[in-house]
């Protein structure tokens, strides 16, 4: 079942207003960041998997096709479940961001794991 | 597979294993080695405690996939611990990956490793959530 939750709309200094908006799939989570102006979003898409799997990407889309291709990350491991349900739940933008920062710190500390205490003397 | 030929002078077709130095304390030792194969090179940490004779290894393995995703494997004694894969299209690998062909002190892989995690962390937060 699909939800769809509009967080906000604000001016920004250089474009005309930007809105985000989020689609709360089972195992998906979609963030639209909408430019009202020229038609062109930002999807940030984030899916997780049962076997504790985390695959982020981010693309531009202008009038629903891919116009720019970011990146792409998938962690393996990642004990990230608190935050799934935390970004589920998520109703406005401020608290979009705090959850978003939560899980780049969660992703960082992972890299950090894959990497830490090989080298040492 | 990708680094097939890598730089003009290097061609791995083949297995290659390269045995870095030991690092020995009192009562251990730490040693390091390089595998390379076609498609992947993998960096294996082996600590050998004497005084209750035991071994452990660990293993980084790094492969670029066909689709441009490079994936970082975590393996302790063959356990798969942790694993991360990352979309580095654009970003000029080769230049990382050069310096690790060309180890053969811990200090160069210590470097490389470092580099590669510093690399990593720019990718997720400038490229993967980039200006969201």
């Amino acid at each position: 079942m699909q939800e769809v939750k509009k967080l906000e709309c604000f001016d920004s200094e250089d474009r005309d207003k930007i809105c985000y908006e989020m689609k709360v799939h089972n195992n998906t989570v979609e963030i639209y960041k909408i430019y009202s102006d020229d038609n062109v979003t930002l999807l940030l898409k984030l899916e997780f998997t049962s076997d504790d799997t985390l695959k982020v990407s981010l693309v531009e889309k202008k009038n629903n096709k891919v116009t720019k291709y970011f990146g792409e990350v998938i962690a393996k491991q990642l004990s990230i479940y608190k935050l799934i349900e935390e970004l589920k739940a998520v109703e406005n933008l401020q608290h979009l961001k705090s959850v978003l920062n939560g899980i780049i710190w969660k992703i960082t500390w992972h890299v950090d794991d894959l990497f830490k205490y090989f080298i040492i003397y | 597979m990708r680094w097939c030929g890598i730089g003009e002078e290097i061609e791995y077709t083949e297995t290659v294993v390269r045995e870095l130095e030991c690092i020995a304390s009192s009562n251990s030792k730490t040693c390091y080695t390089i595998e390379s194969k076609r498609d992947s090179i993998s960096i294996h940490k082996t600590f050998y405690q004497h005084d209750q004779n035991s071994v452990a290894t660990t293993t980084l393995k790094i492969t670029i996939t066909s689709d441009n995703m490079l994936n970082i494997s975590r393996y302790e004694n063959s356990q798969l611990v942790t694993q991360l894969s990352i979309d580095i299209n654009n970003v000029l690998f080769d230049d990382y990956i050069i310096e690790l062909f060309n180890a053969y002190y811990v200090d160069e892989v210590k470097i490389f490793l470092e580099n590669l995690q510093r690399l990593i962390i720019y990718l997720i937060r400038s490229k993967v959530f980039k200006d969201f």
